[in-house]
């Protein structure tokens, strides 16, 4: 196992590589430079073409590549043309709020999705399977950034301003009066904050992974073996949670694989909604203000997660049925 | 959104940008009124914590680097300059210190030959936020900085009539220009960067400096400093100790809150005191809804357009034509449909009604003539031979894309209604989407776009050449007219107001009977103000002003702790 892992991750390296070579030259194929965000009439072409060499842009374009690939591969990823500021110090910030939300949102995609799928599963066909299904189609197709609205609209403006007992804050990651809160108040402030962005996160993919696990459980729960340990007097909860579920949770590990490079690289429109500082945020302002090195940056990230989520899985699988080998 | 120093400039700033999320917006009254000071109950007080919804971080909120909000919003709060500007009455006013305690100047005066010089004598015993003395040394050093080429500043423009800047002692600069013009006090009004913190770092990497990777170290002048600062969250300004007044308020929590109906949420939920960026066209409808809300307009500093680019349609060359489609459209339809309210109004020209001695109130806009736009277009040959209900020229058909950027749903309903407004002179329009940077790029980089919907912001400044003469370096639309650039010229050479206003109001009315654009509307951006928040004062020239003056009425926003209990200065 041990051999195939480390194989996995040095076939990476070239990938990933390539990957953000490729992402380097289309980049540079967009409209528009770092410096368009200067141009008024005020900023004559030559102070434009001043800040170009200042930052370096000037250069030839293998000149650049070659000198953001030695900074890279020296752990430097360069300086933030939108931020102003080094972009190893942006980082480690946006990674952490970032997966605050999707870790919760996770917890909430896999553990009310595969909840609600055991349940239609045990119980197809019933007025709850019907209910569930017509929720986690509605739910499945409505659009986050909408949905997320629509919780801001109810749970924070409509409850706030008809005082109902708990409505959430519509935006932000802590409140304004943080600093002075104490442990456990300051605790309860960042879950107030977390709870509608993780749901509005979150609950379209769980209604995805129920979906998913609905179709596995059913396919596991009519085979031999489930009759079999029923046969043999063991209690439902057993032959559903340690018997099926088990043998129904490949397809489920497949999408936890798919899920993971989300958790760094967060969920652009709720963020945007939310004012969550995180790194969806950061990709599509770093794209839209033609950030360069932040872009390179922040895919590099992406990408690893992809390939690490690609080898979780294949390991998990192993895990969960002994008869995957992964050697 | 532009910023009070981006908009105080020289022509016609194109900020098709922020305009989107641009709005309007008044308390309902003239722009530059307090805000309600007599209604409140007790008068001002001291303490509290006002929070402002920005739409976006602080990046480099520096007197050399600052472009665009909020970076350019911090100059009226966080920097000094010789003199402190606003905008009243239709004009640019300049205050000494007497009258802002904003100004570092507490006199002035022209001097030398042709009174091309002008001297200013500083209070003494300012001191920065480190406690270190404001000098003349300072000032100089800032204009010295701004005019080097290796430090490519945006505000190097203006340091472009300035010969050189000396400190006779401390507490005295003189500065020289290179001639007698209007806009001498204008360019006097640089906001003046410590000297003592940036000099020993070479001018090409100043743009870069540590400290704006951490804004709390920044050393100030004015009002606020950057208390704290969670990155793409909040900045926390906290008095400056050394200003020479103090705040009424203990501190301004900034939010960075980048969606405009979150923001709304939040202003409509009492959390937020002062939202910033409220769609113009949503204000009308949220003051119905919420009645003690008000609204702080930065009026008529924007300009919707259509601009027609006749380097790439040849047919937009001729003045009729664009005259003919301009006619085709129903502005005030428009802007009745999209319900903006007073927010907005007719645009006639290049001069906003802003502009007490430019703009011509007699300049009538284009009418709504259908009728009148088809005969032009027939008689300039246009004519539908083959019925395919699309005009037709030498076998050719009036065909054209109409671009403009995504996300803004005021441009997208625009570009809507014109398409079919054109196609009932028969004229078709091609609509095509860019998002913002590619839309510039196409706009002002490249000029290789047909015809667009976008918007400039307006430019404090008379001068008009930067959009509308020939060699103009924001001539985007290709308009060449030496009758025009002669005006301009003659204008530019003019050493007072008095005598250049009126080449500049003849040189308007010229470029109004080309139509190089179609002026749609004038509007305004708008600021949401809780009625928890008093003492503000938004003009056309920016939102933060005298901001030492803003307090809180009643308790803190909902959901916060009472002042009292949590550290005392809640």
């Amino acid at each position: 196992m041990l051999a195939y892992l480390v194989r996995r991750l040095l076939g990476a390296i070239p990938l990933l590589l390539g990957i953000l070579t490729l992402i380097f030259f289309v980049l540079q194929l967009a409209p528009g430079d770092p410096i368009a965000k200067f141009a008024n009439p005020n900023v004559s072409p030559e102070v434009l073409e001043q800040m170009r060499r200042n930052f370096g842009l000037d250069r030839p374009l293998h000149e650049q590549y070659g000198k953001w690939l030695w900074s890279f591969v020296t752990g430097d990823f360069g300086y933030s043309f939108g931020q102003m500021r080094p972009i190893n110090e942006i980082l480690p910030g946006i990674l952490w709020n970032t997966m605050q939300l999707t870790l919760i949102s996770l917890v909430v995609i896999f553990v009310v999705g595969m909840l609600i799928g055991i349940v239609q599963a045990v119980r197809q066909y019933s007025i709850a399977d019907n209910v569930l299904t017509f929720l986690a189609l509605f739910f499945y197709s409505m659009p986050s950034f909408w949905f997320a609205l629509m919780l801001i609209l109810i749970f924070s403006l409509r409850a706030g301003q008809d005082g109902w007992a708990l409505s959430f804050p519509a935006s932000g990651m802590t409140s304004i009066d943080y600093e002075y809160l104490t442990g456990a108040e300051k605790f309860r402030d960042r879950v107030m904050h977390l709870i509608l962005p993780a749901i509005a996160l979150g609950i379209g993919s769980a209604a995805g992974v129920a979906r998913y696990m609905r179709g596995a459980m059913l396919e596991v729960i009519h085979q031999d073996f489930i009759r079999t340990a029923r046969a043999k007097g063991l209690s439902e909860r057993t032959v559903v949670f340690k018997h099926a579920l088990r043998n129904a949770l490949i397809p489920i590990i497949t999408l936890l694989g798919l899920y993971l490079p989300f958790l760094l690289s967060g969920a652009v429109l709720v963020e945007t909604i939310f004012a969550w500082p995180g790194m969806g945020r950061a990709i599509v302002d770093a794209i839209l203000a033609r950030d360069y090195p932040m872009v390179m940056a922040t895919s590099f990230v992406i990408a690893s997660m992809v390939v690490l989520g690609n080898l979780l899985s294949d390991v998990l699988y192993a895990v969960v049925d002994p008869r995957i080998r992964n050697d | 959104m532009k910023t009070a120093r981006d908009r105080a400039r020289r022509g016609a700033w194109a900020a098709a940008t922020l305009a989107l999320l641009a709005a309007c917006g008044d308390r309902g009254g003239a722009d530059g009124a307090a805000k309600g000071d007599s209604a409140a109950a007790g008068g001002p007080r001291q303490g509290g914590t006002a929070v402002v919804a920005e739409i976006g971080d602080l990046s480099r909120p520096m007197p050399l680097f600052f472009q665009g909000a909020p970076d350019g919003d911090m100059m009226d709060v966080m920097y000094m300059a010789l003199t402190s500007q606003s905008w009243e009455n239709g004009h640019a006013v300049y205050r000494l210190s007497d009258e802002s305690p904003m100004a570092l100047a507490w006199h002035h005066e022209y001097t030398g030959p042709d009174s091309a010089a002008m001297r200013f004598r500083m209070r003494s015993a300012l001191k920065w936020s480190d406690g270190q003395p404001i000098t003349a040394h300072d000032v100089v050093w800032t204009y010295q900085a701004a005019a080097d080429e290796k430090t490519a500043s945006p505000q190097s423009y203006m340091t472009e009539q300035i010969d050189s800047v000396q400190a006779e002692n401390d507490s005295t600069v003189v500065i020289h220009f290179k001639r007698r013009y209007p806009g001498m006090l204008f360019d006097a009004a640089l906001n003046v960067a410590p000297r003592h913190v940036y000099a020993a770092t070479p001018r090409d990497k100043l743009g870069t400096h540590a400290v704006f990777s951490d804004l709390t170290k920044m050393v100030v002048s004015g009002a606020w400093m950057v208390g704290a600062h969670q990155r793409g969250q909040a900045i926390t300004l906290v008095p400056n100790p050394h200003f020479p007044v103090r705040p009424r308020l203990d501190r301004i929590v900034m939010r960075v809150i980048p969606d405009p109906q979150t923001r709304i949420v939040e202003l409509l939920n009492g959390t937020v005191d002062f939202a910033r960026g409220i769609p113009f066209d949503q204000a009308p409808v949220l003051q119905q809804r919420q009645p003690g809300l008000s609204f702080g307009r930065e009026s008529r500093r924007y300009w919707e357009f259509v601009a027609w680019n006749a380097k790439t349609v040849p047919q937009f060359e001729d003045p009729q034509i664009r005259r003919a489609l301009g006619m085709a459209i129903d502005v005030n339809g428009i802007m009745q449909q999209l319900r903006m309210g007073d927010y907005a109004e007719r645009a006639a020209g290049p001069y906003s009604p802003i502009f007490r001695d430019l703009h011509d109130p007699a300049s009538q806009p284009l009418p709504h003539d259908p009728e009148g736009a088809k005969r032009i277009l027939d008689a300039q040959g246009w004519r539908d031979t083959d019925n395919d209900g699309i005009r037709d020229k030498d076998g050719k058909p009036f065909r054209f894309t109409l671009m403009t950027n995504t996300g803004n749903q005021r441009r997208q309903d625009v570009v809507t209604i014109l398409q079919r407004k054109w196609k009932e002179v028969g004229v078709d329009a091609r609509i095509q989407m860019y998002e913002l940077t590619t839309f510039f790029d196409h706009l002002i980089t490249k000029r290789d776009y047909q015809a667009a919907l976008g918007s400039w912001g307006v430019g404090l400044d008379a001068d008009l050449s930067a959009s509308w003469s020939s060699q103009g370096a924001y001539n985007v639309v290709g308009y060449a007219n030496p009758e025009v650039d002669a005006m301009i010229e003659r204008a530019r050479s003019q050493p007072t107001a008095a005598q250049a206003n009126p080449l500049w109001r003849a040189a308007a009315a010229r470029i109004v009977q080309d139509q190089p654009y179609t002026w749609l509307y004038y509007y305004d951006n708008t600021t949401g103000i809780s009625p928890r928040l008093r003492g503000t004062h938004v003009t056309s020239y920016g939102a933060y002003a005298r901001s030492w003056e803003w307090w809180v009425n009643g308790g803190p926003q909902r959901g916060a702790a009472p002042d009292s209990a949590k550290g005392g200065s809640r």
